[in-house]
């Protein structure tokens, strides 16, 4: 039996990385609340690669995520005023492009059930990955997404951020604006969650 | 079937309360070595469902890192911007169109659709404020040259191009929207006339005129969780978007004791022995359930069709 814990390799912090499109965003959030229309068109264009990776990575497909950034965009222009403090907007934007993806699940989610999802998973997470086809991958990760569209918004924000955005615990909680004891516990529920959904197993009667 | 040995009450209080832990463990939360780390890896080495848990999460996290390393194509970031300003752009012309302090919502019903219209840049503005200026902006389905705003040289106006052109929507607000609807029936009669051009000069945006459908609910999900059969019922999860998930009767085995107390597939859980089931997990309600014990009544409290209701099950003799 395993005993060593799973460390997830460690992942420099997201916010450094995204340095470049940091710099002078929070000036041009300043400029954009004071009525520079441009300010905005440049903050658009700065973030966008970020927030479309976010939501396609989340989501699979190019459609829905051009769909919820795109929407996020607007929502971000008309609520500019909710930022008291432009050094927090990277996060309150990524926060407001999540709510989007949310409602780009709730309108696309399959109807059918990820059978053996989890047998799959298991087999995946025993294989070499560079072992695995194109369309293999690309079904686990259906598989996965399937499963994230089953769960409430919260733990699936959570699940998101920490799992497949990579961010570590503190940055998630920085980006959520909560406590980072919170992030653990929802992310631990996340994960019962998700296995729930994704365990089936035939005969299995209580 | 697989009859699994039936663990104590204790023994899954004990994993349920380490449950949160062994995620956290994942994670590595704890060093190597400290009580926290130790007292989880005693557990994980005397107890294989949590072991199994662990191995689950690991499944998880591996398929997240799968998703992560997709390659993403790098985005547009220019179109984006174009895109949302030419999506805020038709807002103000819709809030124009409202006629300041006019306070009648076009949308008000089903019926009364709001509509804005959006003419692409080289049919001249119309009387009455209808003017836009708006680059049609669907990949594939327009022209570059349109895209970037210039109409095709020689290309003559669309009949819907026309109307939109001539249309006086006038200040008063009722009459407004009778016009608008007017207007906006009088295109889809001109493109039914000559058959609907993707280009064709003007492009309705906003909601039509057809009633919304109500989008039908989810189809439940169903898990089930393997242990031996005391009550007779195949449960199911259920994640409904923004509610707390739910354990629901997926299927009942006829002539068990599930099927005796009444219960029917769609009946969500509310309550074992008067505990309360809220926001657990599949294994910890069937685990609720086998705690009572081969032979034990129990009392279900279940939902269905908007009533709870209460019934007493006596669970099967050991097998």
């Amino acid at each position: 039996m395993k005993s060593a814990p799973s460390t997830d390799v460690n992942r420099p912090d997201a916010t450094s990385e995204a340095g470049a499109e940091s710099d002078g965003l929070p000036e041009l959030v300043r400029r954009f609340r004071a009525g520079d229309e441009a300010a905005f068109d440049q903050i658009v264009r700065r973030l966008t690669p970020r927030l479309h990776s976010l939501a396609l990575r989340t989501l699979g497909s190019a459609e829905a995520a051009e769909e919820a950034v795109q929407d996020a965009w607007v929502r971000i222009y008309d609520r500019i005023g909710d930022v008291k403090d432009p050094e927090t907007f990277l996060g309150w934007a990524i926060r407001v492009t999540l709510s989007r993806v949310h409602d780009e699940f709730r309108s696309r989610a399959r109807e059918r059930a990820a059978r053996e999802g989890l047998a799959s998973l298991r087999t995946a997470a025993g294989s070499p990955r560079a072992g695995m086809s194109a369309s293999e991958r690309e079904d686990l990760a259906r598989v996965l997404r399937e499963a994230l569209a089953a769960i409430d918004d919260t733990h699936r924000e959570v699940f998101v951020l920490r799992e497949i955005e990579g961010l570590s615990h503190a940055e998630v909680a920085r980006t959520l604006g909560i406590p980072e004891g919170t992030v653990w516990s929802r992310l631990s529920y996340a994960r019962r969650m998700l296995r729930d959904y994704l365990g089936r197993r035939r005969d299995d009667v209580t | 079937m697989t009859v699994e040995k039936l663990s104590a009450p204790g023994e899954r209080a004990r994993c349920e309360e380490l449950a949160e832990r062994i995620s956290h463990y994942h994670d590595g939360r704890w060093p190597k070595g400290s009580a926290e780390c130790s007292e989880v890896e005693a557990h994980l080495a005397e107890c294989p469902r949590c072991a199994e848990l662990l191995d689950d999460y690991r499944a998880i996290t591996s398929a997240a890192r799968l998703v992560r390393s997709t390659d993403a194509p790098p985005a547009d970031a220019e179109k984006m911007s174009r895109r949302v300003r030419a999506r805020l752009r038709s807002r103000v012309f819709m809030r124009r169109l409202k006629w300041a302090g006019a306070g009648v919502g076009f949308a008000a019903a089903a019926a009364a659709a709001v509509v804005a219209l959006m003419v692409l840049p080289g049919t001249a503005p119309p009387p009455g404020g209808l003017a836009r200026e708006e680059p049609k902006e669907r990949p594939g389905k327009v022209a570059p040259e349109l895209a970037s705003g210039e109409r095709p040289k020689g290309e003559p106006e669309t009949p819907a191009a026309e109307l939109v052109r001539r249309a006086d929507v006038g200040p008063d607000p009722r009459k407004a929207r009778r016009d608008y609807e007017e207007l906006v029936r009088g295109i889809e009669e001109a493109r039914a006339r000559g058959g609907r051009r993707p280009d064709d000069g003007v492009h309705l945006v906003g909601r039509t005129t057809e009633p919304r459908r109500r989008r039908p609910p989810p189809a439940p999900r169903a898990t089930v969780v393997p242990a031996p059969p005391l009550l007779g019922v195949v449960l199911g999860y259920r994640g409904d978007p923004g509610k707390t998930p739910v354990v629901f009767v997926e299927g009942v085995v006829a002539g068990s004791p599930a099927d005796r107390a009444g219960l029917e597939p769609g009946d969500v859980v509310l309550a074992i022995d008067a505990q309360s089931v809220r926001g657990r997990s599949l294994e910890a309600v069937a685990g609720l359930i086998r705690r009572a014990g081969p032979g034990a009544k129990i009392t279900i409290t279940y939902g269905r069709g908007g009533e709870t209701h209460e019934v007493e099950a006596v669970l099967a003799a050991e097998r």
